[in-house]
């Protein structure tokens, strides 16, 4: 039966001018397993999302995607979301919450399922998945082999139907990508469920596919069984099988027709053995002698620990580099090695030992080459590495031109360094470090995550680096690679290195951590490991090299981002100016009237009743703001909610009117008949008068899952802000990462990050009876920033935005937290008593709004261009529609 | 038992702490004040001795002397006369014995507030939100799921951009090559949350009628103890609104401190204090029990 079937699928980005899939067609039938292979670049990512209609990019579609028989796109929301599950490459991005057991239960919480059941589901696919013993903790703590089996636990709770796994396992290592791999097997053996992935490990799954589809430039090329995948590709003589697995490589060069491909290592073993059973395999030709210029850095005696009560990491480890050499480090997790290489750049110090490098810059390359991106477009990214040098700007310019030419990025300068694919992403890293000019480079996991293509283009870089005499350490579990590309190979275990030797020697000794090639060839030939050597081994000659080109991949993947150009939203001035007067006018009646029904300020009401002048004094002023503030937030929210002239929901009518009649009456009831504590009394209630109507319509009106991630994103960069200059004295970026919310994102998002963010620092820093005064100050803060810089009454300019920081910290924040202080210890509420607290309050209070304006001096600008990117590129912003449902 | 009263519903666990810390705030009756005091005290120390100790020594005692001492100076009620201060002003018995009572409300509500850190932990917070709010529950729950993620990247990109401990720079170059660092890991930051959004919408969030799971379950005990805060706390807000116990301090010290009312007045506020004591060791004796039984 028919699972799922595409016939005549394109799709192409908006504006783009080639398609990123044509005429795509084919069925998948119920309980197969099918993998999709080709190039990065060559759709395959594209054509996954575009199964599942929630994930499908913005772009032209044409043709249509069944699902039993029904079109996708017309499916409900409720029926796609159950029936299709996705897990993408991204291991951390996918995980929505803080505790294992809660990301399992999302899923079933959002089909709205009863507590009982899913009591019962998440301990049942808990128990599945093997993740019982972690079950209670924190998102956090698991490895990332576990997050990822967490990822795909979570989509399986929903029961889909079909799965689809968009390379899962890039980013795992080897061990974590089999568990990963054995658990897709087990869900498609023993639940039947249809499962399409996406893979450039193919030697674990593809024993275990049914079928096989190749994806070239957006075309399917090869729709075959796996047993006939091979001959397919090679009678069309296609570029793509440097993506399978070396045993089909050897057989593809070897083969003379007549046997079948190997498609396990053993059965490619079995094909070299039988291959031999009449012939003896050609010597195989010697190692390159490679003779080194001195000694590059040396390591005596390194010993490293995270803290004083932990266990050794490095333990007595000695190691010595030549120039120009290129070493290997590979080993378990846990091993070391990335500790090793920080160790090496002066990133972490060992608590003994000595570290030998003369004058040698040494750079290095993280796992996750995004850290060194800090321009807008490759080309700034680039410069940002000479702007230390004394060259002139066009010899900097010719140096840059010249790097990235010999990393293939010469066509991607003008793009943003984030839609890159992982290949150009790390080319552009490792070109940023060349232009500092290394002495001794250190790579952590360069191969991670890339196709054959970007990998052969990273080798010749690399080789061409060690011509010029630059040492190469690299740590890699890709052992294929390290053994065509490495020197030397050092294996470590434990903190020490156990073995050392050229790769062929090391590998050939190793009986398990060995490359494929190795131990299919092992008792055959004597000591082949890596493909070509086999290749070579069997007939006698080295394998053409095939010329590397990359120009043909149609990488429009970053098209969108560009092709829309930012709409600014220009609000009408005019009309916004008599608001913020009325505001100010407002605020500044309603602190005398909140004074005045207090009782801080004497004042006798000109006539009988009293109260109702109190409750007047109170009430307009209210009553102004509201006036004020109505339109301004409304057309502020940048949010693409609702069609503009929906009514506001009766939630959000109720909750503000009750606030509005509320407020003013409790100030009313609380002086009149409180004595001795009224003014704690009345103070939290008003405050929380104040925050819940907020809440109240925020909840009211269902917000999308793009919001609630933007808001969390935000009050997670206030306090991690928060976190990070915890160690210099009062320099808090919290308030100044709330003013940028609430410039770029409104009202409403400035003050829903303020009050949360204040929320859960307190998480870290301890609730107190201040937490509601600081949510309220900061909810403020964030309010009034978006009302004024979001609409336009404030142009959003350095200066602008720094003045507002520093008088909002010092005004706003500091004037209610010394009022808080005031309350909360029961003072008298006279002039001494409230001149006193400010006084001992104002020296921090300007330290905090120094460092705030500091914060947002060097923060404002790139941050909201950064938001506004983010608004743009992923629709967050209104645009003309688009075709997406 | 440590872990009995931790181990409560939530619910509950909030309902007492509303109750005291609201009790605490606004009572300023003399024996209440202490009687509050060593309870929060006590419950404090059962659970974390070292640092309860630390933050009463340290924080918790100092910061009453220094109310104590404030209060008079700015407070010039009350009708014992003591002395004049140097500008001119009295300071008076009653504003002395004001302060140290107000001072003591506050370390009460402060020891109240370190006892709720210990037990409320974030995953009761964000159960106690989605009963009120489920969007907002989420929000804080994928918050602390960011922070973590975006203060090790932070850490990394730090690290790799070389502003270590290694080199020895100034406070402001320090902090602005850490305002850049940090501003560069919140566009890598921003462009994965939106995969974050992906993900949430692909398992089906934005449908109708979104539930929130929790995995805390309402026992017995539960609603013994909800129902005895709920009466013992009642109890207390009725003597202190019907002033049957009143106390106060100015324009001078009255009250009587040992009538009926007063004395019943205790005897709650003794009970409601204790409770997660008291419900601790009766765990304890039912576990002992067991033990002996086999």
């Amino acid at each position: 039966m028919e699972k799922i079937a595409l016939s005549g699928l394109s799709f192409s980005y908006p504006q783009a001018e080639s398609a990123v899939l044509s005429d795509i067609s084919f069925s998948v039938e119920q309980g197969e397993l099918v993998v999709l292979c080709g190039f990065s670049g060559s759709g395959k990512s594209t054509l996954l999302k575009l199964l599942k209609p929630s994930s499908a990019p913005h772009g032209e579609r044409e043709g249509s995607v069944l699902l039993d028989g029904q079109d996708i796109y017309s499916l409900p929301q409720r029926e796609q979301s159950r029936r299709i599950g996705f897990v993408s490459q991204s291991v951390e991005r996918q995980l929505v919450t803080d505790k294992v057991w809660h990301e399992l239960a999302f899923g079933l919480e959002n089909l709205g399922c009863d507590n009982q059941m899913i009591r019962r589901r998440v301990s049942e696919t808990a128990a599945f998945f093997g993740i019982e013993d972690y079950f209670d903790r924190s998102v956090e703590e698991l490895s990332g082999g576990q997050k990822q089996i967490l990822n795909l636990a979570s989509v399986m709770i929903m029961e889909p139907e079909v799965l689809l796994l968009d390379e899962p396992t890039s980013q795992l290592d080897p061990i974590a990508a089999g568990s990963f791999l054995s658990l897709v097997q087990k869900i498609n053996l023993e639940l039947g469920v249809t499962v399409i992935i996406a893979e450039h490990r193919l030697e674990e799954i593809l024993p275990i596919a049914s079928r096989v589809f190749v994806l070239e430039n957006g075309r399917l090329t090869a729709d075959e069984a796996t047993e006939n995948i091979a001959e397919k590709l090679k009678a069309d003589g296609s570029r793509v099988f440097a993506e399978m697995p070396s045993f089909m490589r050897i057989w593809n060069s070897v083969d003379e027709g007549g046997s079948p491909c190997p498609l396990t290592a053993a059965q490619g073993r079995s094909f070299l053995k039988d291959f031999f059973s009449k012939r003896k395999p050609f010597p195989l030709y010697p190692e390159e002698k490679r003779k080194y210029e001195g000694k590059a850095l040396e390591l005596k005696n390194i010993w490293f620990r995270y803290s004083r009560d932990s266990e050794d990491v490095i333990s007595g480890l000695e190691l010595s580099v030549e120039k120009g050499e290129h070493i290997a480090l590979i080993g378990g997790n846990g091993a070391g090695k990335t500790t090793l290489l920080s160790i090496i750049c002066g990133m972490k110090k060992p608590y003994k030992g000595k570290i030998e490098a003369g004058e040698s810059r040494i750079l290095f390359l993280p796992q996750d080459p995004t850290l060194l991106f800090s321009g807008k477009t490759v080309h700034s990214t680039l410069s940002d590495a000479l702007t230390a040098s004394a060259l002139s700007q066009e010899e900097k310019q010719a140096k840059i031109r010249k790097i990235s030419c010999i990393c293939k990025i010469e066509k991607l300068m003008n793009r943003h360094p984030f839609d890159l694919s992982g290949g150009e992403q790390q080319l552009t890293a490792l070109a940023k470090l060349l232009l500092q000019k290394p002495d001794i480079l250190l790579l952590d996991e360069p191969t991670k995550g890339l196709d054959a293509n970007h990998k052969a283009l990273l080798a010749s870089v690399i080789e061409a680096l060690i011509k010029d005499g630059v040492t190469v350490i690299t740590v890699s579990h890709d052992l294929e690679y390290v053994a065509a590309h490495a020197h030397r190979c050092l294996m470590m275990f434990r903190g020490e290195i156990t073995a050392e030797d050229p790769p062929r020697r090391f590998f050939s000794e190793n009986c398990f951590y060995s490359t494929i090639p190795r131990r299919i060839s092992k008792d055959i030939m004597d000591c082949a490991v890596t493909t070509d050597e086999v290749i070579y081994c069997c007939k006698g000659e080295k394998p053409k090299s095939k010329p590397i080109d990359l120009n043909d991949d149609p990488q429009n993947t970053a098209a969108r981002a560009e092709s829309v150009r930012s709409s600014s939203a220009s609000g009408k001035k005019s009309s916004s100016v008599w608001r913020a007067v009325l505001a100010f006018a407002g605020g500044a009646c309603l602190i005398f009237g909140v004074l005045w029904g207090t009782e801080i300020i004497k004042l006798k009401p000109p006539c009988e009743p009293y109260f109702l002048w109190k409750f007047a004094a109170v009430i307009i002023p209210l009553i102004m703001l509201a006036a004020a503030f109505s339109k301004l937030v409304k057309a502020s929210d940048s949010f693409d909610k609702r069609p503009a002239k929906q009514k506001p929901s009766r939630r959000s009518v109720i909750a503000s009117t009750v606030s509005l009649i509320a407020v003013p009456i409790t100030i009313f009831v609380g002086t009149t008949f409180l004595q001795d504590q009224k003014y704690i009394f009345i103070s939290l209630l008003v405050m929380l008068e104040c925050m819940l109507p907020f809440f109240f319509i925020f909840e009211g009106r269902k917000p999308k899952a793009r919001e609630l991630v933007i808001i969390s994103a935000l009050c997670s960069l206030a306090i991690a802000g928060r976190l990070a200059f915890f160690a210099l004295p009062q320099i808090k970026p919290l308030i100044a990462v709330v003013i940028i919310a609430g410039a770029s994102f409104g009202a409403e998002t400035g003050f829903m990050t303020g009050a949360l963010s204040m929320l859960v620092s307190n998480i870290y820093f301890g609730q107190g009876p201040w937490t509601p005064w600081q949510m309220f100050a900061a909810g403020a803060i964030g309010f009034i920033a978006g009302a004024l810089f979001c609409r336009g009454v404030l142009p959003r300019k350095r200066p602008v935005i720094c003045a507002f920081g520093f008088i909002a910290v010092l005004a706003l924040y500091g004037g209610i937290m010394n009022f808080a202080s005031v309350i909360l210890v029961h003072a008298p509420l006279n002039r001494a008593s409230i001149f006193l607290y400010f006084a001992q309050g104002i020296p921090l209070d300007i330290v905090h709004a120094l460092s705030t304006l500091f914060v947002l001096f060097f923060l404002s600008e790139p941050m909201l261009e950064k938001l506004d990117r983010i608004k743009i590129k992923y629709g967050l912003v209104k645009q003309k529609p688009t075709s997406q449902n | 038992m440590k872990d009995a009263f931790y181990k409560l519903n939530p619910l509950t666990e909030f309902l007492f702490f509303f109750a005291v810390i609201a009790l605490s705030m606004t009572i300023n009756q003399p024996v209440f004040i202490i009687l509050a005091y060593a309870g929060a005290a006590a419950n404090c120390l059962f659970y974390n001795k070292k640092k309860t100790i630390a933050f009463l020594f340290r924080f918790s005692l100092p910061m009453t002397a220094l109310i104590a001492v404030i209060n008079p100076l700015i407070n010039h009620e009350g009708m014992t006369f003591m002395f004049y201060l140097p500008w001119g002003n009295p300071v008076t018995l009653e504003a002395l014995l004001y302060g140290v009572a107000s001072g003591f409300m506050i370390s009460t509500v402060m020891l109240w507030f370190s006892f709720l850190n210990e037990i409320m932990t974030s995953d009761k917070l964000i159960y106690l939100f989605g009963r009120i709010s489920p969007s907002l529950s989420l929000i804080i729950s994928m918050t602390l799921r960011f922070i973590p993620r975006f203060s090790a990247k932070y850490r990394e990109a730090r690290a790799v951009n070389g502003i270590g401990e290694s080199k020895e720079a100034g406070v402001i170059s320090k902090a602005t090559s850490s305002v850049k660092c940090f501003s560069m890991v919140i566009s890598r930051f921003l462009e994965g949350s939106i995969e974050t959004a992906d993900s949430m919408k692909g398992r089906g969030y934005g449908l109708k009628g979104r539930t929130a799971y929790a995995k805390y379950r309402f026992r017995a005990a539960d609603f013994v103890l909800m129902s005895l805060i709920i009466s013992l706390s009642s109890a207390v807000v009725v003597l202190r609104i019907t002033r049957l116990c009143h106390f106060r301090y100015f324009p001078s010290v009255k009250g009587e401190l040992l009538s009926p009312f007063s004395l019943a007045l205790y005897v709650l506020t003794l009970i409601l204090v204790l409770l997660p004591l008291a419900y601790s060791a009766e765990e304890g004796l039912i576990w002992k029990k067991s033990r002996l039984a086999v």
